[in-house]
């Protein structure tokens, strides 16, 4: 999926929290988000993946 | 305008094709998965869709889905929240499952459709549900009430249909939800949650609703038809493995472990005798805060007529409570009531609140265009046929004996009541989970054995299950007892129950579940399956037949002449008509 496609859906997300009145849990989503970005990336470089086990 | 609206991403997925206002299509993706409740996204579903309608994906205006994935993540992250740390096991997982795949339903759908990002709209579950009730149904002016286990926050929905507009009056949110606690008393009964649900409804004929007391103690309804659901007992918003509490089980005694033998008639004071008490406690309960909440809305609306939909409208007994017992002189249930539904709510809210509008800056705004509604759901029979051409050349291909007698009908006839069972695959199959005569067994209701050989030998299933009757609308009422004053749509589409007339429940055992009611299907004499009851009664004098659905336990309903063939053969079925073919056992 792209990226561009992604980040559009994540904003979309964003407003809608924010508009909900949640805006609280804007810093969660962010921590979220972040974490399936490095997964998704560390998933690509397979050399790493054992340190990906003892983070977590 | 050509809307295709799809149900995806959770279960029971499904596709529907509305071509200016009007269904072209309509088709559950597990009939052609293959995979029972197949929640991914529709492939299948969509290219029989556009293949039924002449619709090529470049043709399709808009694309809608059944619900709004971002209000249901939203709900997600609330929810645990609040009922963290508790929630922490099913929170890893529910994130793990969402930010790799279902937060991103537009881009999976533009990337398996191949569409534009700008065609591809959300519309509300509930709303969905609602649409696909109101505007299937004949009504011009509805209550619409929608119940089911949860979308997006909502559980539970109220709007006023009128003039081709949905209006929204009320909604019940997420945890509290009457959908999800007879989920997770399927459970507690040992049946698998969104699939066990009808042994529940079919347990409760067994028992007594001697523990509705100490349920309504732990649901609590008021006068508004607002539901509070104690989550000491039930713990669906923070438990990703169980739906029950410990406390459920001091309250109701040890629940049922999964195939642990149910035997009915149950000695009294047996653990079986318990759970079918326990299920008829669950029905109870769910009737008596269903006549509660359509009181509200025909408070609300002052309609005379209301429309269902949602998994919940799926329950047959209720639904004839609510109609003989409710306020309401007309009921209309859509056939698909349950999640597969929602596709076709989808589209033809799409169609409606949508219409003509630019829909590339619509983005699921709704536009609602008062005063104007399409014809309805016209039929049932929505999903994909078996060419006659094709059928016969497959049955060379697999050197299955056949013959194609001219007087079909009364060939068939004539075996049936021999006491012979047969598979009848004919024409467009059918939308939801009911059997209407296009992919049946069909078998003379009159047997004292037929009941038994069916579920054990033909169907393979639990042996307390009941089944259907299709009877011949000029002579339902010899049989069945109608609601009096009162206008029945669900017995086209046999989705309620009527009591057996005196002399039903002594001719007719196989079809009059032990509590002497029949979830009825009344057919019109002018329709395929009529002429084959009509031939029938010619031979028996009686113009009812058992329907089932043709499927063996566990598996979707057969589509194609080879699903046909394949249950046919695994099972203990006499022949097989698919199309204009009758289909034989070879001799060895």
């Amino acid at each position: 999926m792209s990226l561009r496609g992604r980040t559009a859906t994540a904003r979309e997300l964003l407003v809608l929290l924010v508009e909900h009145g949640r805006w609280w849990l804007v810093p969660l989503l962010g921590v979220l988000l972040l974490t399936a970005l490095v997964l998704l990336v560390l998933h690509a470089a397979q050399y790493v993946a054992p340190f990906v086990y003892t983070l977590f | 305008m050509k809307i295709l609206g799809l149900s995806a991403f959770a279960h029971d997925s499904a596709a529907a094709l509305v071509v200016d206002g009007r269904v072209v299509a309509a088709i559950e993706e597990e009939r052609l998965s293959r995979t029972k409740h197949d929640g991914g996204l529709p492939h299948n579903a969509v290219r029989a869709c556009l293949e039924a309608g002449g619709v090529a994906m470049a043709d399709l205006d808009l694309v809608v889905m059944h619900e709004k994935p971002l209000d249901k993540f939203e709900r997600l992250l609330v929810s645990q929240l609040r009922s963290f740390p508790r929630s922490g096991r099913q929170f890893v997982r529910a994130m793990g499952t969402w930010l790799s795949d279902r937060l991103w339903q537009r881009e999976a759908v533009v990337r398996a459709l191949g569409c534009r990002t700008s065609r591809v709209v959300f519309a509300e579950h509930h709303l969905s549900h609602a649409a696909s009730a109101y505007f299937a149904s004949p009504f011009q002016e509805a209550a619409v009430v929608t119940v089911d286990g949860v979308g997006e926050w909502a559980t539970t929905a109220l709007y006023h249909g009128r003039g081709g507009e949905l209006v929204p009056l009320a909604e019940l949110h997420f945890p509290h939800s009457i959908g999800l606690v007879y989920s997770a008393l399927t459970a507690f009964l040992g049946f698998e949650v969104n699939d066990g649900e009808y042994k529940v409804m079919g347990l409760a004929a067994y028992g007594q609703p001697r523990f509705l007391d100490a349920l309504r103690g732990v649901c609590r309804v008021s006068p508004d038809g607002a539901l509070n659901v104690d989550p000491r007992c039930f713990a669906w918003a923070h438990d990703a493995d169980s739906s029950y509490t410990p406390a459920l089980e001091r309250l109701l005694g040890p629940a049922r472990r999964p195939g642990a033998p149910l035997v009915l008639p149950a000695a009294p004071g047996s653990d079986s005798a318990r759970w079918a008490d326990i299920a008829a406690s669950a029905q109870a309960l769910l009737e008596g805060y269903l006549l509660t909440l359509i009181g509200e809305a025909h408070r609300r609306t002052g309609a005379r007529a209301l429309a269902l939909a949602g998994g919940v409208a799926l329950n047959a007994v209720a639904n004839r409570k609510l109609l003989e017992q409710g306020p309401f002189e007309a009921l209309y249930v859509q056939p698909a009531a349950g999640d597969a539904g929602g596709a076709l709510g989808a589209a033809l809210w799409a169609a409606h609140a949508l219409g003509g509008e630019a829909h590339a800056e619509a983005r699921g705004e709704a536009r609602a265009t008062a005063g104007r509604r399409g014809p309805g759901l016209e039929t049932p029979f929505l999903g994909r046929a078996c060419a006659p051409a094709d059928v016969r050349r497959f049955l060379d291909d697999v050197a299955l004996p056949y013959s194609c007698p001219e007087a079909l009908h009364a060939t068939v006839a004539e075996r049936l009541a021999r006491g012979q069972v047969g598979g009848w695959v004919r024409g467009r199959a059918e939308w939801g989970p009911r059997a209407l005569g296009a992919r049946s067994i069909l078998a003379d209701p009159r047997g004292d054995h037929v009941k038994d050989h069916l579920n054990r030998k033909v169907k393979l299933r639990e042996p307390f299950r009941p089944f259907a009757p299709a009877v011949l609308e000029d002579e339902a009422a010899r049989w069945f007892v109608p609601v009096a004053g009162k206008q029945d749509l669900t017995t086209p589409l046999m989705c309620s129950v009527a009591p057996a007339t005196l002399e039903a429940r002594e001719r007719l055992p196989a079809v009059v579940h032990v509590d002497g009611t029949a979830r009825v299907q009344h057919v019109a004499a002018h329709s395929d399956l009529g002429r084959l009851l009509s031939e029938f009664r010619e031979r028996t004098g009686v113009g009812v037949l058992l329907n089932t659905s043709f499927n063996l336990a566990g598996e979707p309903m057969v589509g194609s002449v080879a699903e046909a063939c394949s249950t046919f053969l695994r099972s203990e079925l006499d022949f097989l008509v698919v199309e204009d073919c009758v289909v034989e056992r070879r001799a060895s």
